[in-house]
């Protein structure tokens, strides 16, 4: 998929409701010429004319529509901070500041007979729009040349019953779902990573391709689980950033090269998607 | 008031450079400026200056790196950079074919660092001018460590200038008592130009975990917090020199900027509103313009240094 050269709109409020506790879904209208983002890529927003916060705020897209003269850009946004606050507080129709897509997407692999996808919190807003993707793949007609004949499973963890959000878009889309709670109050009771580790056995590294955007302690401890099983994970990294566009170089990640050096990338422009086992946790 | 119609003059000389308008992008907020360029007409700006240049490469500061704080961002960044060598081998092509001053922002742990990068710069072509940055305080080394010292930062003036032709510019650190000493003692060493302030040393505090938001722990704060104090130091040094003097510090608006002007900068470096909008020059530049046709000023020069004090 070519990545697009990024623009800077106004775009007014469709939508912005809470979906769960402190978690937003809010509805963007862009003009026209917004380009059509790839599973992964995110957009900067800033609250027009606001000097307080200052800077705009890294959001991954979670839906895309194009519609006849306009483009329809969906976040999902947990309140965090005084930038997730304000944005809150928006009605429909207020004008906010748009910059995107944004940076290196998650990467489509085509041979894999099971695309999986692990969601810890937020984590699922970029991995939503990566599924309605793969959905958009695989076609019924298995004889098509281009279909695949993926099965999408997707773990997702939330801290409690209350707190999941999104599930019902994910449920269009993937074959199997499996809950995770920290509290125990909906199906599995503890860390979606332990609960993917008891099926990872069944999981054959040369089919399977991993997707996984959540936390840092969560991605952390996949990261341990995988290695040296030789499976393909992307993962999407989250990092304060300024600019967005790779001038800053604020969002450093740390990442060990093949000469075992370490090297910081940024998490704007050669991310927000990486390759788990490359990432440095500290 | 009749607005005086058709087009101003905005051009202005910093030394031997001649800028088609005060307005530059501060070094570290504007990358090489190709990551800029599908947002902002690069050959609209006064000048260029590039995220400094050391003599290697500079992996920078680990994360996390930046903290926004009320009006403005801490950073500590650590001056990464891909080093003066590749600089001039695969991004300045980019910027030479674009008809902007490009001015490289410099810095080394030694003199002899800041004299090689200069004299590689030099040769290079493409390269207008140079503004030697002895005033990062993200780093051990180097940088501040020459910006503090009025002998050491004439020094380093003085042996720069000695190895290259190019309109030098020294950008100075406000984390000094009295910067305009320093300033006073940069102009006798040689510097064709000056530029203030630097980020200010500051840092922010996690209280739930009890902890520096930034890996660095301190850093340097930018943006409109700043302004008042950068005005107020661009002020003080202007009495100070006779050279000319490049406001930095908060600057969003055309209002902000004009401030700068008002108290004498000859010109104004962007520097973090380039964050907050990536086409926020542009704006700045047609906000100044309509100041100057509704104040029928027909030359940006004779609003510069015009501050009326009872």
């Amino acid at each position: 998929m070519t990545i697009s050269d990024p623009v800077s709109v106004t775009a007014s409020v469709i939508m912005n409701s809470e979906a769960a506790e402190r978690q937003f879904l809010m509805s963007l209208r862009a003009p026209a010429c917004f380009p059509t983002p790839a599973p992964g890529q995110f957009v900067m927003i800033g609250i027009e004319n606001g000097r307080d916060p200052l800077l705009r705020r890294p959001f991954s897209i979670h839906a895309f529509d194009r519609r006849e003269d306009c483009a329809v850009v969906e976040i999902m946004y947990q309140i965090v901070g005084r930038g997730t606050k304000q944005l809150s507080r928006l009605l429909p129709d207020a004008e906010v500041s748009v910059m995107g897509p944004l940076g290196r997407g998650f990467a489509i692999v085509r041979d894999r007979k099971n695309v999986v996808i692990i969601a810890g919190g937020m984590g699922i807003a970029p991995l939503c729009f990566l599924a309605g993707h793969y959905r958009s793949l695989i076609r019924p007609d298995e004889t098509a040349k281009m279909a695949m004949s993926s099965r999408i499973i997707c773990y997702i963890g939330a801290k409690t019953a209350a707190s999941l959000s999104g599930l019902e878009k994910m449920e269009d889309r993937c074959e199997e779902i499996k809950i995770s709670t920290d509290d125990g109050s909906l199906d599995y009771h503890g860390a979606v990573v332990d609960l993917f580790r008891n099926d990872l056995p069944f999981y054959n590294p040369d089919d399977a391709g991993i997707y996984a955007c959540g936390p840092v302690p969560m991605l952390k401890e996949l990261s341990k689980i995988l290695a040296g099983k030789g499976i393909l994970c992307q993962v999407s990294m989250e990092e304060r950033m300024a600019c967005g566009l790779g001038a800053c170089l604020g969002c450093a990640v740390s990442l060990r090269g093949s000469d075992g050096k370490i090297t910081y990338k940024r998490v704007c422009k050669d991310g927000p998607v990486f390759n788990i086992q490359d990432i440095v946790w500290t | 008031m009749k607005e005086i119609a058709g087009k101003t003059m905005m051009a202005v000389d910093i030394g031997p450079l001649k800028l088609k308008n005060p307005l530059m992008t501060a070094s570290g907020t504007f990358g090489y400026g190709e990551e800029y360029a599908g947002f902002v007409d690069l050959s609209r700006l006064g000048a260029l200056i590039v995220k400094g240049l050391s003599l290697e490469p500079k992996a920078g500061n680990p994360p996390p790196r930046i903290m926004e704080t009320t009006g403005g961002m801490l950073n500590a960044i650590g001056l990464e950079n891909v080093g003066v060598k590749c600089f001039i081998r695969e991004k300045l092509p980019f910027l030479r074919d674009i008809d902007v001053p490009v001015i490289a922002n410099i810095f080394g742990e030694t003199i002899e660092e800041y004299q090689e990068t200069a004299e590689l710069l030099g040769r290079a072509g493409g390269v207008a001018g140079l503004e030697l940055n002895i005033s990062c305080p993200n780093v051990k080394k180097g940088g501040v460590a020459f910006g503090v010292d009025p002998l050491l930062a004439a020094e380093v003036t003085r042996k720069v200038k000695e190895v290259s032709e190019l309109p030098l510019i020294v950008k100075l650190t406000p984390n000094v008592t009295d910067i305009a000493l320093i300033a006073e003692s940069v102009e006798d060493a040689g510097a064709d130009a000056l530029s203030l302030i630097n980020t200010i040393t500051g840092m922010s505090v996690d209280v739930e975990r009890r902890a520096p938001h930034l890996k660095n722990i301190t850093g340097g704060l930018s943006g409109p917090a700043i302004k008042p104090v950068a005005l107020r130091m661009v002020w003080q040094v202007v009495k100070r020199v006779s050279i000319p003097v490049i406001g930095i510090g908060g600057i969003v608006t055309a209002s902000d900027a004009l401030e700068f002007l008002i108290v004498g900068a000859r010109a104004v470096q962007i520097g973090t509103a380039n964050f907050v909008n990536p086409s926020i020059t542009m704006d700045i530049l047609a906000g100044m313009d309509a100041y100057l046709k509704r104040h029928k000023i027909a030359n940006i020069g004779d609003l510069i240094g015009t501050l009326k004090v009872d």
